[in-house]
This record gives C-alpha cells, structure tokens and sequence, in this order.
C-alpha cells in the first residue's frame, strides 16, 4: 500500500520561509461579478487602492497590488502597469503610495463585516450557518507545501485569523484539523488527520473530525482563507498577496501577477502541449493562456510537461474496478460514468451520485484513462438544471 | 497585440482535473499479462516442440485478425493495438493440447473474440472469461480432438489427472511435485507449466496487475476443498497439493480468475469468488466428468459475479 500511497502525501516537511514572488511590470487584478467603476484607465492608483468594489455585502473588493497606472479596464480584470509616483514638487504632499490600515480590533459583527469587505475579503466562507467549524490544516491536494510552514512559522498571525473568525461565524466550537496532533492554535482544540490525499477533501475531513458522515452543521475552512483573514486582521491593510505553492517552492505572489511571469521568476519554462494547473494536481483547473493574473484565492500552480501522462480517450469502460477499489466515498465511478455518457442522469442518482466528494481518485487510477470525474461533475450539473426546470414549472403551476 | 502575444505563447494542452495520473493503461496491462506468459511460453515450447508455437502463433494471429476485421464491420475504432485480444488468443492457445489441428485452433480463436467478448461489445464487457468461452465450445463439440491423453499419443509424458481419474489416488501418491512444477505432466500446452506460471504469477502480484485476493482465494478454495476430501479419506483422495500443482489451477489462479470485467470488484466478493470457483475445481475432479475441472469451474464461478457485485458497503453519506 505504502507504494501507491506516496504520491498522496499531503506533508512534505518543507518549513522554509516564503519566497518573495516577482516584482510585475503589469498586473491583471482578476474581477469576478465586480463593478467596473472604481477606477478609470489612466488612473494612477498605490497599492491597497481600490480598484473595484463588489455589489455583494459578503464578496472582497478589489484593490492594485502595485503603484502604477490603470492601462484597461474589462469584465475579467483591471489592467495596471507598473509606475513609480512622480516627485513631489515643491511644498506639496508626496504622492501616496500604500493604502491606510483600519483597526479591526474593536469592531462589531456588522462593522467587522463591512471592513473586512473593503480590504477584500471574501466572507462568505466564513459566516456559513454552522455549529462547529474544522480548520483544514493540511496541504489541500498532494503536490502544495504550504501548510506546515504556515501552521509553524505564521502561527501568530492564524490565531489573529481565529480571532476574528470567532467573532464572524455563529459556529460554537472550532477544531483544527492537523498532521499532528502537537500542533495547535490558540482557540481551536487539534485533532490528528493521517496526512494522506484524500484526507483534506471537506467532506471527507468533516467525517473524520465528526465521526459521522451525516454530519450537519460543519463548516471547513482552509488553512489559506485562515491566513488572508489572519493578514488583514494583523496589518488592517487590504489583501494584495497570496500564498502559492509554485511546482516545488512556497512563493508569497502579488495578486494580479500573470501566470507567465511567476513562472519566469520561478524559472520554470513551459513549453507546447505543455498542462500549466492552477490550484492543486488533483483538483485545480488547466490554463490555455499564461497572461492571467493570480488571484488572492489561488493557491498552486504547477506545470505538467507533455508527455507526463498518458492522453485522456473515450475509450469505453473496460470494468477493470480500479476506481471502485479506490473511491473513498464507496460509490461506483464506472457505473455513474456510463450513465452519464450516456444521459441516463436518473440512474445516476440511483447510484448514489450525490456521495461523490469529487477527489479525482477514479480519474487518477483509470486505466482506460477516461474523464470520470469530468463525466460525474457533468452529471451532477445536469441533475441541477433538471431539478431546476421542474420547480421552475411546479412553480408556474401555482400562479395559474 | 493579440496576436502577436498568440505567436509568442505556447500552445497548452487543457483537461479537466485530475491533472495527475497513475501512469498505468490499458496497453500496460496487457504487456504485464504478456510479458507474465513469456516463460510459459518458452516451457511450452521446450516441452511440447514447434507444434505448441504453431498453436500459439495460429490462436494469436486469428484472435487479432477477427477483432480487427469485426471492429472494422462494426464501424468502431480499430483498436487491436491494444494487445487484448493478443493476450485473449494466446490464453486460448495455453488451453489447447499441442497437437490440435489448426481448424480447431482457428475455429477456437475465433469464438473466443466473437461469443467471448465482441457480442457482448468488446474489450472488458464480457461477462465471462473469453478463452473460457471458445475452449468450452471447442470442448463440447470435438471431443476427441480436445482430449489431451487421445490427442498427444506421441508423448512420454502422463497426464497426472487422468491417472488420478482413471486409476484413483494410490497411483499418483508418490508423484513428484517438483515435476510438475518443472512441466514434467501432460495436460494443456501452457497451462500445464505450472513452474513458469508462477513465476509469471508472482510478476503480475509485484506489478499489481492483478489483484492478490481473486488467486489467493482461488488457491484457499481449491486448498480448502481438497483438504476436507484428503482428511475424509487419503487413500481415496488425492492430496491438496497435488491438485494445486495439476492441470490448470495455477493458470486459471492468475490468468483466468483475475479477468476484471468477469470478476466480481469487492475485497469480500472476491474472496468468495475466488474461494467458490476453487472449491468448484475439486467438485468437478471428484464427482465430474472432467479430470480438469478448472475452466468450467471459473466459466460457472463467472455466473455469479453479477451476483456477488451486489455486496457492496455503504456509500458516503447514505442511510
């Protein structure tokens, strides 16, 4: 077992300091929903400045990690180029060049709540109804190193994240889910998690920690979430950099930074045909272009060289039971492919579709190399629309 | 300035997750098998002569000649490229006696590919064990050209079974097992090197290619079987090893009980499959008409597995 386990470790024992990431001549700060009023092209905009804001009350603005100037503004992102500010003449202010830090410390739910938006953080993982709350300390997926070094050397700066979570979710109880039941947060009681993927898929993690697969009313919460929390509660400054595993060193990113230039910087070349992943190995999403900014919310990326692996088919199904054996959820992978190759959505809810915790493990063990994954998720969407239609038609049904 | 940012960028190859795999494929599988059949082969051909790589290579061309020519009428993708039905036609070859005609050995191959697993949609959709399919065809229908011991007159060799059948356990007590493990038995051309089918066994075991209860508990079923009838009466029975080192048992254990798409998935399915289908092997050498009793113990052992597919453990989550 040991063997075939290794791949899956989620610690890796790297504690080392975080490497600065590069400094970008252009960032691309990602916009997903935000209005695109903030700023206007040829704007000169200080780091922290808000670039866009969020109509949701529980969605992070939008800030520019650098000091430059706006170059375009579209749907996706907010373009800046690098700049420094212009000398100050003669008897006037010099140019601001860093946004003002908030005291979070003394505020209330609801002013916590507004402040915490406006130095982009997103709140809605963190207020989800819940009676205990489980801090997911593992890595996410097998191949991302930032846990340990997190747990140990920015511990402080977790705690100030705990803090303020206690003030933000309902839930009662908090438990941190570690490698190692010595590690620990002030505020948060530990408990010990074999350190093996899938381990770290919620889910899964709230099962271990409960003891219940039923189990209601646990919220999971990742370690990187804690941190950007635990950030903008230590400097009140808002959120402008991110944690990133990148291939195999911890990297601390400007948000905005393109994928291109983190990999010049990190030295990784990237060449035709080539998987470049951002988040993790297991469960993170294949780029097709390299100019888009990292977000704060990015955790990993990784470049699969071609040729690594086998090509993806759609070969039929050759029931070899791989993924049965594998699956942690006990769910039929094979079977809930075939039905959803072939449409029979009801079928797949017989076979339990909704048990799927969506860890890629069949994927990952299929020797026919088919999408199962990818043809369960599909399924799974499938089942959303319908079940949308008919309430949408029952509900039609009531006003006539 | 897109397109000159597009000139520059290269192409990436996009997926969806899991961007890692095990490395392993269908093609890989298939070698493994093969490469596992290698020292049999070579066993088969030192025993038996240019007739057993005559059968081997006239079942092997057939299977893949039939497999292409009928994907090729189905208007499917051609897809022999991936060794199955190479390994299909040669594991049929290992059950036929040296000496069969090459009408039998075609005719053979063929039912293999178009009743064992093409009707059925091909590769890993067989509900049984293919070459378990044509050898049974070819056993019920020529009888004479299919029995070993009237087949192979011009063979020093004894077939252990027979003996046992014909002239009950006295005769083969003092047999010697490390005979039988070198071949030194009439039977099968490949099944019967049991040494080199082992060997190849083991191979698959390190390889995990096959997973280790389905021959684990073939060989505790034969073992388990024979042994209850060994303790009854050893005078009348024969012992437990000498049935795990006859005919096909060691073949049938790695090559033919651990076909996947007619092998229940379960740990707790494949034990009892296993256990089932060995114990069926001693039944039919004791109380059958067949001194071999392996391939129709695992052809009838196969009936059950969309049975024992039904034990399964709780999903995550369910009630």
């Amino acid at each position: 077992m040991s063997m075939s386990t290794t791949p899956f470790a989620l610690i890796c024992g790297d504690r080392s300091a975080f490497i600065n990431g590069p400094e970008p001549a252009e960032v691309r700060i990602p916009l997903s929903g935000h209005g695109q009023k903030a700023v206007k092209k040829k704007a000169q905009v200080h780091t922290g400045m808000l670039v866009a804001d969020h109509p949701g009350d529980k969605r992070g603005e939008a800030h520019s990690s650098i000091c430059g100037v706006v170059a375009e503004v579209t749907p996706e992102c907010v373009v800046i180029t690098a700049q420094k500010p212009a000398e100050p003449a003669e008897g006037e202010e010099p140019a601001k060049t860093q946004a003002d830090a908030i005291d979070l410390s003394s505020l209330e739910k609801d002013g916590l709540k507004a402040a915490l938006k406006s130095l982009g953080i997103d709140l809605r993982v963190f207020l989800r109804r819940a009676e205990l709350l489980i801090i997911n300390g593992l890595n996410p997926d097998p191949g991302i190193r930032w846990a340990e070094a997190l747990l140990e050397n920015h511990k402080a700066t977790l705690e100030k994240g705990l803090a303020l979570l206690k003030v933000l979710s309902p839930a009662e109880n908090i438990i941190l889910a570690a490698h190692d039941a010595g590690i620990s947060l002030a505020g948060a009681s530990t408990r010990a998690v074999a350190p093996v993927y899938p381990n770290s898929v919620e889910r899964l993690l709230a099962a271990a920690v409960t003891g219940s697969e039923q189990a209601k009313g646990v919220n999971v919460i990742g370690l990187h979430e804690l941190y950007r929390l635990g950030c903008a509660a230590e400097t009140g400054l808002p959120v402008t950099q991110t944690v990133m595993t990148v291939q195999d060193k911890n990297y601390l990113v400007k948000v905005g930074t393109t994928v291109q230039a983190l990999l010049d910087h990190a030295g990784i070349s990237v060449g035709e045909g080539d998987r470049v992943v951002l988040g993790g190995p297991l469960r993170g999403r294949s780029l097709s272009r390299l100019d888009i900014g990292i977000g704060k919310d990015d955790t990993a990326l990784f470049v699969v060289p071609a040729g690594t692996y086998p090509p993806v088919s759609d070969t039929a199904c050759i029931n070899c039971g791989e993924c049965i054996l594998r699956c942690p959820a006990r769910i039929r992978p094979n079977l809930l492919g075939r039905y959803s190759e072939f449409r029979m959505y009801d079928k797949c809810k017989d076979e339990y579709i909704d048990s799927c915790v969506e860890c890629g493990l069949c994927s990952y063990w299929c020797v026919a190399r088919r999408p199962v994954l990818q043809l369960i998720q599909l399924a799974k969407h499938q089942i959303v629309l319908q079940e949308q239609q008919v309430t949408a038609c029952s509900l039609q049904g009531e006003t006539k | 300035m897109a397109n000159e940012s597009l000139a520059k960028a290269p192409f990436l190859a996009v997926g969806a997750a899991p961007h890692w795999h095990c490395g392993r494929t269908i093609h890989g599988m298939m070698r493994d098998y093969l490469i596992a059949l290698m020292p049999a082969v070579a066993m088969a051909v030192y025993m038996y002569g240019l007739d057993a790589l005559r059968v081997m290579a006239l079942s092997c061309v057939t299977a893949v000649v039939i497999e292409a020519v009928c994907l090729k009428a189905m208007e499917r993708d051609v897809t022999v490229d991936d060794n199955s039905a190479l390994l299909q036609g040669l594991l049929l070859a290992f059950l036929l006696p040296a000496s069969a005609p090459w009408w039998l050995v075609i005719l053979g191959s063929a039912f293999t590919i178009l009743l064992g697993r093409l009707v059925f949609g091909g590769l890993g959709a067989n509900p049984v064990c293919a070459p378990l399919v044509g050898w049974a065809i070819l056993s019920i229908s020529w009888k004479l050209e299919m029995d070993i011991d009237a087949a192979m007159l011009n063979t020093m060799l004894v077939n252990p079974l027979t003996q046992l059948k014909y002239f009950g356990a006295q005769k083969v007590a003092d047999i010697s097992y490390t005979g039988l493990l070198a071949g030194q038995q009439l039977g099968a051309l490949g099944s019967s090197q049991v040494g080199a089918l082992l060997l190849g066994g083991i191979y698959l075991l390190v390889r995990r290619t096959v997973r280790w209860q389905l021959p684990a508990a073939f060989f505790g079923g034969v073992l388990l079987i024979s042994g209850i009838f060994y303790a009854i009466d050893s005078s009348q029975y024969a012992s437990p090893l000498f049935h795990l080192l006859t005919g096909s048992v060691v073949f049938g254990a790695f090559f033919l009980v651990t076909d996947s798409s007619s092998s229940p998935v379960g740990k707790a399915a494949m034990v009892i499959f296993g256990l089932l289908a060995g114990g069926m092997v001693v039944t039919i050498r004791v109380y059958g008409m067949y001194p071999d009793g392996v391939p129709f113990a695992i052809l009838l052992a196969n009936m059950t597995s969309p049975l024992l597919d039904m034990i399964r453990p709780k999903p995550f989550g369910a009630r």
